[in-house]
């Protein structure tokens, strides 16, 4: 029995999986970072964007965004109750804990001019995010929990039509 | 039912739920004009001296009417000229409950007496160009969010005596029973803040040969002042210089409160 087997999975639910993350993680923020930009380089507050670093964090979307879409598709390819997706699930926690706490610069915004200066401290709203993000990875642990009896009864052989056991 | 996973989700649901409620909570003062600051009319805040020390007071009332308090509200000042820092000091935090308007008595205090000579000797006796950095520091959603604004500006620093001037044209000399009395009229002005307080004038009137006479004088300075600095010299060097004209360096020191100011002069007398 190979639970990360190719064969054991369902290709429809991997791609619906993944198209979730990747609106979720990729596209959606990538669309609100390039108006953002453009916005403000198109009202003179290039100088802005620069400190903000959107920049980097587009760079970072992308650099994180990819494998969360592509490791969350192995995540819904498995069946419930698996060891492999129980895996996928944990892995794509982390990553998504690390995107959460990446995109934000860890709660840090600091604006520096010549005449004004804005620093926000907001890592405690960060960690709250990334908390909610890290039980996803409790939930896929009692999910695995939940269904692994129902997993390993699917995983018996279906005796064969016709067949009979010799003593 | 799989209470196990039934539980899990939702707790993610509360925790979720809680972070909106924070961020919309948080944002929704500001947005309506809930939160607000503003300064007080009718409100004298010239700064005053007391001592050594020069104190601002600032009354400013917040407009509270968010769902969360403001903690720990902090004021921050800097004062530096070029790279000598003149002060550099916080308020004490005050919190700002929520559901109503509080008024903010923040006061900042300069002590003369912690500032550099330097530093000093610029603000009482010459035109400078002072940085002042002005700060606000506060927590905000149960101090999930602490943000800090400071606002930089440069501050025209009038000196607080200005304008010493010595009068080396009108120079008197009265005789004194067997002395001459040697009178040079000064005049300077100063500032408001330290008006009643003493300026410590300390002068030296030399020849070429060394020094002829010294005196001290302690005024009690108003907005505008004049004086005589007066200098005792005998019969026979008062007489020696009506054949024999000369120039006279007159150094004067001046002293306030430490910060000490050299001026010289030229007196052309005989003849």
């Amino acid at each position: 029995m190979n639970e990360f087997s190719l064969n054991e999975g369902n290709v429809g639910k991997g791609i619906a999986a993944s198209i979730i993350s990747a609106v979720k993680y990729l596209i959606f923020p990538l669309l609100i970072l390039m108006s953002a930009t453009s916005l403000l380089v198109k009202g003179g507050g290039g100088e802005v964007a620069e400190q903000l670093r959107l920049e980097d964090i587009k760079y970072v979307l992308l650099v994180l965004g990819i494998p969360i879409t592509v490791l969350n598709f192995f995540r819904g390819f498995y069946p419930k109750g698996s060891v492999s997706r129980f895996t996928f699930g944990v892995i794509v926690t982390v990553l998504v804990c690390l995107w959460i706490w990446m995109v934000t610069m860890g709660g840090n915004l600091t604006l520096d001019f010549e005449q004004f200066g804005l620093t926000l401290n907001f890592t405690g709203l960060v960690l709250l995010f990334v908390l909610a993000a890290a039980l996803k990875g409790v939930f896929y642990l009692a999910e695995m929990l939940s269904y692994r009896q129902e997993w390993l009864g699917s995983q018996k052989v279906a005796p064969v039509v016709g067949s009979q056991i010799v003593p | 039912m799989r209470w196990s996973l039934w539980a899990v989700r939702s707790a993610i649901i509360a925790v979720d739920l809680i972070i909106a409620a924070i961020i919309v909570l948080s944002i929704l003062p500001l947005a309506t004009g809930d939160l607000s600051v503003s300064i007080p009319d009718n409100q004298d805040n010239e700064p005053t001296m007391e001592g050594d020390r020069i104190t601002m007071s600032l009354p400013i009332d917040v407009s509270n009417y968010g769902y969360f308090s403001i903690d720990d509200l902090t004021l921050m000042l800097r004062v530096s000229n070029g790279d000598l820092v003149i002060t550099d000091q916080r308020s004490q935090p005050v919190d700002i409950p929520s559901g109503g308007t509080t008024r903010v008595n923040l006061a900042l205090t300069m002590d003369l007496g912690s500032i550099s000579d330097e530093a000093l000797k610029d603000m009482v006796f010459n035109r400078t160009v002072l940085m002042m950095s002005l700060g606000v520091e506060a927590g905000y959603s149960l101090s999930l969010v602490k943000a800090s604004v400071n606002v930089q500006e440069s501050m025209e620093w009038d000196p607080l005596i200005s304008d010493f001037n010595l009068d080396v044209y009108n120079v008197q000399t009265i005789a004194n029973g067997s002395n001459y009395n040697v009178l040079v009229p000064y005049s300077f002005s100063a500032s408001e803040l330290i008006n009643g307080r003493t300026l410590n004038i300390h002068s030296q009137l030399v020849n070429s040969t060394g020094v002829m006479g010294t005196t001290d004088n302690t005024v009690v300075m108003e907005q505008h002042n004049a004086g005589q600095i007066t200098f005792v010299i005998s019969q026979e060097a008062a007489m020696w210089y009506m054949g024999h004209p000369e120039d006279l360096r007159l150094l004067v020191d001046l002293d306030f409160e430490g910060a000490t100011m050299h001026q010289e002069a030229v007196i052309h007398w005989g003849g």
